[in-house]
């Protein structure tokens, strides 16, 4: 089908078209300038909105807005820009599509969401879809996302606002996928679709994502009152606080929750889990399964495994198994060598246990068969000779004895702390 | 219509090749099928063992396959059927045969060679009073020769078992043993004269392997390959013989058909397999499907629907530690058994085992029956078996209560139920050995001993055996089932008991002098 994308360039269009294309559809981007050669290109600004839309365009998808720090466009501009749109959409029969806001609201803080909000009546009106996304996030370090991806870069804190507001996240590729079906659905039409987890999540909880998941990186909350933010933009005034993204963060405060589920299913969609969409490649059970197979490697070896090693283990897991890592721990990692805490009878005989135990079996029948492994299950490079031996083995009767007490005292707090049942954190 | 062969074999391990060597010698047109399949087989692993591990980066396909065939099979009785190597020996045997357990282990090969694949080696003569009522021991004697000498097996030393054996004029010299186990030798030596008295008796294991060349089999080099396969053939397999068989026109083999039913017309038998339309025509039909396949064949002619007794000989495992061994580097060494004991428990009943080296062997095995932390047990492990052995002891068949019964048409029951006595021999068995290794300055692990699920053992037989008065559902003295002209088993099968010895050469022993009787007067 053909697409016609306004803000083809933007955190959203940019993957968005970038689907579409791939899919085999032909594209067309509407921009102040042409930037990609795959797609067709047609002049056009928020400024200047005229557009000649080309003949037996399926959809229209409006996602061009000024989102800079010091608002070039007045909120009318974007407004008469969209009835534009809506007009010449009308002409050709062709579906538009609104990418609006969580924030949307006739009351909302920020004219950005009082903008969109007014965008949103005159689209359902023309019996257009709109789509309202939660907080955006994956694929490139982009708008609100890149902000606070780097600001979890560069602080060893993130704050932990009290009180927590709490945002639904959607991925970028999901949130395509769902404008995608939106333009070949004929039956959808007229309507608001609300995008995002079912189960909202307290912000800095995304930001611990961001740090774990994405960044690899380990940080610390540190409280952060909302007042003091509020105090802040008072000392610092509108345009300052604009200038630092701040504006974006406090809009947050104020977000009501939508519900999802609906809109959801009736897309027919399930949005990946936060922390399979915060890797790089967007899909995490992989990284996972080799994050949990460095640990219980590591810990059987002593040292850090081979990487093909490590790639065997998560091919054996998805060969065997069911491909998804069981161990989700923030400690394991750093410190592999706490698995000897719950590697003991008394842990490994429940059901979570029993799946940890084949793991484990699996992980040390894997790891002997390497080079690496025949050296620690051989011995192929100990010296050798009675004495040495023997203190070898009081020396790992000993450290058996001093994790076989550690793990009784610490025995409540365990599950919680080394493994966690896997369950996705979304919808 | 006069059939095509004059004889067909069923089967192409140890007991279908033993009983083709007489026949096509004596110039008859011989059919052996195989259920094989076609895919060649993964090849063993070349240069010595400890080496490998040192230093081949790609040791995890032969130690665990491709595909994961390790540990797809975590569970597998013993390490054998875990090796990559060996996987086609053991695939789909059940399913295929229709075969259905019940407290019951079943391990069988579709593979050509069958078991002998992936075999111990160990070999034995059974003793005449085990055939006596048969009169049948002066033949099979010059079999247990013949085969012998065609198969090559070394442990020739005038040591107390050589009697128990039987088979040293026929061996070539033994192969040289690791430390440990010269080490438990030399102490035996020293306690000659007390031992006895516990009934133990000790020597070399005889085993079909060359310590010398024989054709193009190369004598062991100690490469300590031989659970994950022998590049240099000196391990005996059957498979090896086809090849020899092939040079005798008469011979014909034929892979790829599960036979699931066998005919009679007139005089003719005739095989067919449900996933083939080839059928083969002949006037003898010799089973050496091994004992389960064979039965079930017999038992479907038959429609025979009454249990059949089964024997399976009880076994367990156990760990010896040499205390003054601790800190002995690891070398390569002979993976099968390097000495081996008798144990008289009862005037009727002796113990049969042998002791390996662990080398050779997967550690996670070890690691994986020590009750602590994974990450220490495999220290511990790694320290302390340079001075272990493992062991491996059998009980005779009779002291099992297994039974074979077909259920409806298709399906084989395998029922394992243990002999009332067995759970107090093994018990003193424990014990026995326990006390005769303590003397040989060996510690028998505490919790190491370990008994194996009825079938563990894979030693099956005498469910159709061999009578000189045949009744129903037994065989004659050529195995031919009784009212089944024709119809001969020469499989394990047709042994009339099993006893605790290897009972791989006797098997082969008796195809042979079965195959050697039924050459000699012109098949009509």
């Amino acid at each position: 089908m053909k697409l016609l994308i306004t803000g083809a360039t933007g955190y959203i269009g940019e993957r968005l078209a970038r689907l579409a294309f791939r899919e085999g559809h032909t594209v067309y981007s509407a921009n102040r300038k042409q930037t990609d050669t795959h797609y067709c290109w047609l002049p056009f600004d928020l400024k200047k909105p005229t557009l000649e839309i080309p003949d037996e365009t399926r959809a229209l998808v409006h996602l061009a807005a000024d989102t800079t720090h010091n608002k070039n466009i007045s909120s009318e501009t974007e407004v008469q820009a969209a009835r534009e749109l809506i007009r010449n959409s009308a002409l050709t029969n062709t579906k538009l599509i609104f990418i609006s806001s969580q924030t949307a609201s006739p009351d909302a803080p920020t004219s950005y969401g009082q903008t969109k909000w007014r965008i949103e009546q005159d689209v359902i009106a023309a019996d257009g879809v709109v789509i309202r996304p939660g907080q955006v996030y994956g694929g490139y370090e982009r708008g609100l996302f890149g902000v606070l991806s780097s600001l979890v870069r560069r602080f060893p804190l993130i704050p932990a606002l009290i009180p927590t507001p709490l945002i639904q996240p959607i991925h970028v590729d999901d949130l395509a996928v769902a404008i995608l079906t939106v333009a070949a659905r004929e039956d959808i039409r007229g309507e608001i679709l609300c995008l995002g987890s079912v189960r909202p999540i307290s912000f800095s909880a995304f930001l611990e994502s961001i740090a774990t998941n994405r960044l690899n990186v380990l940080r610390i909350a540190a409280p952060l009152p909302v007042p003091l933010i509020t105090l802040a933009r008072a000392i610092l005034g509108k345009r300052r606080t604009a200038q630092l993204g701040l504006d974006r963060l406090l809009s947050l405060l104020t977000l009501k929750s939508m519900s999802t589920q609906t809109s959801l299913q009736r897309l027919g969609i399930t949005l990946r889990p936060l922390a399979y969409g915060m890797h790089r490649s967007g899909n995490g059970r992989r990284r996972h399964l080799l994050v949990e197979g460095n640990i219980l490697l590591s810990y059987l070896l002593k040292s850090p495994p081979d990487q093909s090693l490590l790639r065997r283990y998560a091919r054996a897991i998805e060969a065997l198994g069911n491909g998804q890592a069981i161990l989700d721990s923030k400690l394991l990692p750093l410190f592999p060598s706490l698995l000897a805490l719950i590697d003991n009878p008394s842990f490994l005989c429940n059901e979570q246990g029993k799946a940890l135990s084949w793991r484990l079996h699996l992980a040390m029948t894997l790891a002997e068969a390497s080079p690496q492994g025949a050296v620690v299950f051989l011995g192929l490079k100990r010296s050798g000779g009675f004495l040495r031996t023997f203190i070898a083995l009081g020396m790992s009767v000993l450290k058996e004895v001093c994790w076989r007490t550690l793990a009784l005292l610490t025995k409540p707090l365990l599950s919680n702390m080394l493994i966690k049942r896997k369950s996705p954190r979304d919808a | 219509m006069t059939p095509e062969f004059d004889v067909i074999i069923v089967g192409s391990g140890p007991a279908g090749t033993s009983a083709a060597y007489p026949l096509v010698q004596a110039g008859l047109r011989v059919l052996m099928v195989d259920a094989a399949s076609t895919a060649a087989p993964l090849s063993p692993p070349q240069g010595d063992y400890l080496s490998n591990r040192a230093n081949d980066h790609q040791q995890w396909k032969w130690m665990i396959g491709d595909m994961f065939h390790a540990l797809n099979n975590m569970d597998a009785v013993s390490p054998k059927l875990k090796t990559p190597t060996h996987r086609q020996t053991f695939e789909n045997f059940n399913k295929a045969n229709g075969l259905e357990t019940e407290n019951f282990i079943s391990v069988g090969s579709l593979a050509t060679g069958g078991l002998s694949n992936a075999w111990g080696c160990g070999v034995a003569r059974f003793p005449a009073e085990d055939f006596a009522e048969l009169d049948i021991y002066v033949d099979l004697e010059k079999s247990y020769e013949i085969v012998s000498r065609r198969i090559g097996i070394s442990g020739n030393e005038p040591d107390d078992l050589s009697n128990y054996f039987g088979v040293d004029k026929w061996s070539q010299p033994s192969l040289p043993i690791d430390q440990l186990h010269q080490r438990l030798l030399t102490n035996y030596n020293k306690h000659r004269a007390s031992l006895p008295q516990l009934g133990f008796q000790m020597g070399r294991s005889r085993i079909a392997a060359l310590s010398q060349d024989m054709d193009e089999r190369k004598a062991c080099d100690l490469s300590g390959n031989c659970l994950w396969g022998c590049h240099n053939q000196a391990l005996y397999s059957s498979e090896q013989e086809i090849s020899k068989l092939k040079l005798y026109p008469g011979f014909s083999h034929v892979s790829g058909i599960l036979v699931d039913a066998i005919s009679k017309y007139a005089d003719t038998w005739t095989i067919s397999s449900s996933q083939s339309a080839r059928r083969f025509s002949a006037k003898r039909l010799l089973l050496a499907a091994g004992t389960l396949a064979s039965t079930k064949l017999t038992l479907k002619y038959l429609q025979h629907t009454a249990p059949v007794a089964l024997q399976a000989s009880p076994t367990a495992a156990f760990l010896l530690w040499l205390p003054r061994m601790l800190g002995a580097k690891r070398v390569p060494s002979l993976g099968l058994g390097q000495l081996s004991f008798a144990l008289k428990l009862a005037s009727n009943v002796t113990a049969f085992g042998s002791t390996f080296s662990t080398t050779g062997l997967p550690m996670s095995e070890f690691v994986s029956r020590v009750p602590l932390s994974k990450r220490y047990s495999v220290d511990i492990m790694a320290n302390l078996l340079s001075s272990c052995v493992v062991g491996n002891v059998f009980l005779p068949g009779h002291l099992s209560k297994h039974s074979v019964s077909m259920v409806g048409n298709e399906v084989l029951h395998i029922k394992g139920a243990e002999h009332p006595d067995t759970h107090m021999l093994m018990k003193q068995t424990e014990t026995l050995l326990r006390k005769a290794y303590w003397k040989m300055g060996a510690i028998l692990m505490p919790m190491s001993f370990t008994v194996g699920k009825p079938g563990a053992d894979i030693h099956y037989a005498a469910t159709l055996p061999m009578r000189s008065t045949p009744e129903p559902v037994t065989t004659n003295r050529l195995g031919e089932v009784s009212g089944l002209k024709g119809l001969h088993i020469v499989d394990g099968a047709c042994l009339p008991k099993l006893t605790e010895k290897s009972h791989t050469l006797t098997i082969m022993a008796n195809a042979d002098r079965i195959s050697r009787a039924l050459a000699t007067p012109p098949l009509e």
